[in-house]
């Protein structure tokens, strides 16, 4: 008898199909993995059995009963659980008042702080029970979230998206974990991923949807990444190594040089951005220490750096929000009063940050506005903003970035996650600018969304744009950059170029040793 | 035009929906008020009678209820500016003051025609609501003061500033010029009959030029928040400021901008007054307008169209409230229905806003 069982789910948003006719069955004590491009419709199917959208038709049977499940609280008296891919964490309040708050019991503080202790023992899940929320870095939020799920102990587990925002060792060892979860509890797992490998290493089955449908069940160990992706994409993807970067395949071997794809640029042209000497502090803490970077036309930058080392402030500092203490920003050789509203954007530096929720889009906006967002200006004649151009500017970006979307007007928050992700990006690189940064910009896209990416930022390099990739991903920065920098405390600890660079040499760096 | 026109729509239509549940919850508003004074001994159909007959009972009961909602739908439509840009400035009633005390330096001390007075007047009383706003706002992003704070705290020193314009010798202040024991009130003199506002007799009711200039200013705000460029970046402040921030809008500046001109409506607010109703500045002359008017956007989720409505049913109850009296009714009773009134056409926001937020709490996901 299956642990979950949904039966002919549907659901019509504004006429428009998110989930259709979907059969999704998950056995006791597997992970189970759910696949799809972005829009597919998974997060909706799981908010259906959370009951936070409540379904057209179609039914939920649980180890063989059938369940009618409202809201969050009747899905937890249920045991079904589910961490989101944004937290709802209380961020003045420490991790125990906030696994006080999630629950329905008495504020018992003792006894709270004694349960959580148990369950990150138990699991290997490191947290303070003391600790502020707020101090706390993503992956340990994330640990939070997951400890006040297994407080309940939970027949089914549901995870969206989880590993985006994790390193590479935190998502192992969340595997580590919840595989612990399902041999020795029995619970059952269901795991939204966009990488592939990842689903290949740990998922026992998998179910991948396409356009709010189910297209196939596979058994992920058995199955060739590449079918994976092509059962998710629905034709085959083009075999170049961006594609097999970005399903986590490994790389296809090709013949020549791989690296040809961009001329080393001249070095003695004057750079396009140029940051000299950057200090700044935030709250009494040092943000950037005396941090030098500089990129030329053509040229695609890495950093890389292990989580909280300034990656944050860097992307602030080139936003235009963080004012500097000491030492200065330069585009094209000319000063930019950095830490004034729009300085930098004015200056041609376009900036997709990491969080895209809270500083790249305004969520209660529409999908059109957002995408107008930067040049609202340009759209409008004596002071009034043409609709008209503000509407064919939307279709055609919503065309050509390839974003899900049934109507420009639709609200920003009603997008999935990953084409908010596109919106965000549609707007900055189509603006022209001469700098271009890109903070942990494949977070939440599909394989063939992060492809086309990867793609996109050679072609705007090819064009004479300075990119600047912040990410965490060191496979991501080898394949794409041509020179790589390692932030470390606010600095920059060393530079390779692309040739040169290894995991151990930038391992090393990464860990603060000087090169 | 035709641009404007349909921009008019595309900002009103989401507001079709709101006017039905407006309707509705007026009705179960009145009921519960009506209610209240039955329980307390008071006839509703009385009350009802009155109440009816005193607003639009008749043309003249109508222009009575439109004069007094013309400066409840100024300050309304100030209101919703600065709330759309996330500053929430909630001292119209000082800035309403401040805008009878300007228009009342130009009517008791400019010599001139009554239209230019009349104009003039507006001006100053504007500026002067414009100013005392500027002053939270100055307050605010150069002291870090919260707005909320500094807005309030400056309608107590308008009061005080008032009163000291005045009476004794305060330039304001009335002589009393041969009338008994006039000189001693703390009061101006009264506005002279070519500076009362003039009405326009529209199908056979006398509107009052201050409506047509509020509700002329609604129309305009309403389609400046939705097409103006200007209008576009004072929503984005209020909806995000640090994606503001990077776009190249500087909160201080545009915040401010925003304060200031909700401070202007309340000012000339404060003109309408002064030149409509009281035609007289006495302590009270402010008469807690400021602080319905910004109930007024507030309860209409600061939507400029739902503020014209809600304006007139605020007019209609005082317009209404006049003729309890007579009837031996306390016409505290119109203050218990404006009440239950508020009350109940806050539940649909609240409701929604409850709808909404389980909206957000399901598109969590990412
Ligand atoms: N509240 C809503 N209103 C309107 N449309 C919605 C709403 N929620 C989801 N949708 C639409 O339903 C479709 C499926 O969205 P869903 O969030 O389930 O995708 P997803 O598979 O989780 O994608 P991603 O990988 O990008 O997170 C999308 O096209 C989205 O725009
Ligand atoms: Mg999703």
């Amino acid at each position: 008898m299956p642990a979950l069982r949904m039966a002919g789910i549907t659901k019509h948003f504004n006429g428009v199909p998110a989930c259709f006719d979907v059969d999704f069955e998950v056995a006791p004590g597997e992970i189970h993995g759910l696949l799809g491009q972005n829009g597919a419709g998974k997060s909706t199917l799981m908010n259906i059995l959370l009951g936070l959208v409540r379904p057209d038709r179609g039914e939920v049977t649980l180890a063989g009963e059938p369940a009618v499940i409202r809201d969050p609280n009747a899905a937890r008296a249920l045991g079904v659980r589910m961490v989101h891919q944004h937290y709802s964490l209380i961020p003045t309040l420490s991790v125990w008042e906030n696994v006080v708050l999630s629950g329905e019991g008495r504020v018992d503080r003792d006894r709270t702080i004694g349960q959580i202790e148990e369950v990150s023992e138990r699991f290997g899940l490191e947290v303070s029970p003391r600790a502020m929320v707020g101090d706390l870095s993503v992956g340990e939020q994330q640990r939070v979230e997951l400890v006040t799920c297994l407080i309940d102990r939970p027949r089914l587990l549901v995870l969206d998206e989880p590993t985006a925002v994790l390193t590479r060792q935190e998502s192992r060892s969340l595997f580590t974990m919840l595989r612990r979860l399902v041999d020795q509890d029995g619970c059952s797992v269901v795991l939204i991923s966009h990488n592939l490998a990842e689903i290949t290493a740990v998922a026992h089955r998998a179910t991948v949807m396409r356009g709010g449908r189910v297209v196939s069940r596979v058994i992920p160990a058995e199955t060739p990444v590449t079918e994976l992706a092509r059962h998710m994409i629905g034709r085959d993807l083009p075999g170049t190594p961006d594609v097999a970067a970005a399903i986590g395949a490994d790389p296809v071997p090709i013949a020549g040089e791989p690296a040809a794809m961009t001329e080393p640029e001249p070095a003695d042209t004057e750079p396009v951005l140029r940051i000299v000497g950057a200090t700044a502090t935030h709250d009494g803490t040092r943000a950037l220490d005396a941090l030098d970077l500089e990129i030329r036309a053509g040229e695609i930058v890495g950093v890389a750096g292990v989580e909280g080392n300034g990656q944050q402030w860097l992307s602030a500092l080139l936003a235009g929000s963080l004012p500097l203490q000491d030492g200065e920003v330069r585009v094209h050789g000319r000063r930019v009063p950095v830490g004034r509203p729009g300085s930098t954007r004015k200056a041609g530096v376009g900036v997709v940050p990491e969080d895209r929720k809270t500083s790249g889009c305004i969520l209660d906006m529409s999908v059109a506005d957002n995408l107008a967002l930067a040049g609202l200006k340009s759209l409008a004649r004596a002071g009034v903003v043409s609709r008209r151009k503000l509407h064919s500017l939307a279709e055609r970006l919503v065309e050509e970035f390839d974003i899900a979307v049934a109507s420009v007007d639709q609200p920003m928050r009603s997008l999935s996650g990953g084409n908010q992700q596109k919106v965000v990006l549609a707007r900055e690189m189509s603006a022209g600018p001469a700098v271009l940064v890109l903070a942990q910009p494949t977070r939440g896209l599909d394989v063939g969304a992060v492809a086309d990416l990867h793609e996109r930022m050679r072609q705007a390099a090819a064009a004479g744009v300075a990119v600047l990739l912040i990410s965490s991903d060191l496979n991501e920065i080898m394949q794409l950059s041509d020179r790589i920098a390692v932030i470390y405390r606010g600095r920059i600890q060393g530079e390779l170029a692309r040739a040169e660079a290894d995991p151990e040499k930038l391992g090393l760096l990464m860990g603060g040793v000087s090169a | 035009m035709a641009g404007l026109l349909a921009s008019l729509r595309g900002s009103t239509r989401p507001a079709t929906e709101q006017v039905l549940a407006f309707l509705a919850f007026l009705s179960l508003g009145i009921g519960v008020g009506l209610l209240l004074g039955w329980a307390t001994g008071h006839d509703p159909g009385v009350i009802l009678g009155d109440l009816f007959e005193g607003s639009i009972g008749s043309s003249i009961s109508i222009g009575y209820m439109l004069t007094a909602a013309a400066p409840l739908l100024l300050v309304a439509v100030g209101a919703v500016i600065c709330m759309r840009a996330g500053q929430f400035n909630i001292g119209q009633e000082g800035q309403v003051t401040l805008g009878a005390i300007g228009a009342g330096f130009v009517i008791f001390h400019v010599d001139a025609s009554g239209p230019v007075t009349i104009v003039l007047a507006f001006a100053a009383a504007a500026l002067a609501g414009a100013a005392w706003a500027f002053l939270a706002a100055l307050l605010k992003f150069g002291r870090g003061v919260d707005i909320v704070v500094s807005s309030l705290l400056l309608v107590f020193l308008a009061e005080q500033l008032l009163t000291a314009l005045i009476s004794g010798d305060g330039p304001l202040h009335d002589d009393g010029d041969g009338v008994l024991g006039g000189g001693t009130a703390s009061q101006s003199p009264r506005v002279p009959e070519k500076s009362m506002l003039p009405t326009i007799h529209v199908l056979g009711v006398d509107v009052p030029l201050a409506f047509v200039l509020a509700l002329v200013a609604a129309v305009l705000v309403a389609w400046f928040l939705s097409s103006a460029h200007a209008g576009y970046r004072l929503r984005i402040l209020g909806q995000n400021p640090a994606v503001a921030g990077t776009i190249g809008i500087s909160a201080p500046r545009l915040g401010s901008l925003a304060v200031a001109a909700s401070g202007a409506f309340a000012g000339a607010a404060g003109g309408a007054i002064l030149m409509g109703q009281s035609f007289q500045l006495n302590p009270g002359v402010s008469s807690s307008i400021g602080w319905s008017g910004l109930l007024i956007a507030l309860a209409a989720r600061t939507n400029a169209s739902v503020s014209v409505l809600l304006a007139l049913v605020f007019g209609a109850m005082v317009a209404g409230g006049g003729l309890l009296g007579g009837d031996g009714i306390p016409v505290d009773i119109v203050n218990v229905i404006t009440a239950a009134i508020v009350v109940a056409l806050l539940c649909p926001p609240v409701l929604l806003a409850a709808l909404r937020r389980r909206r957000i709490r399901r598109s969590v996901e990412a």
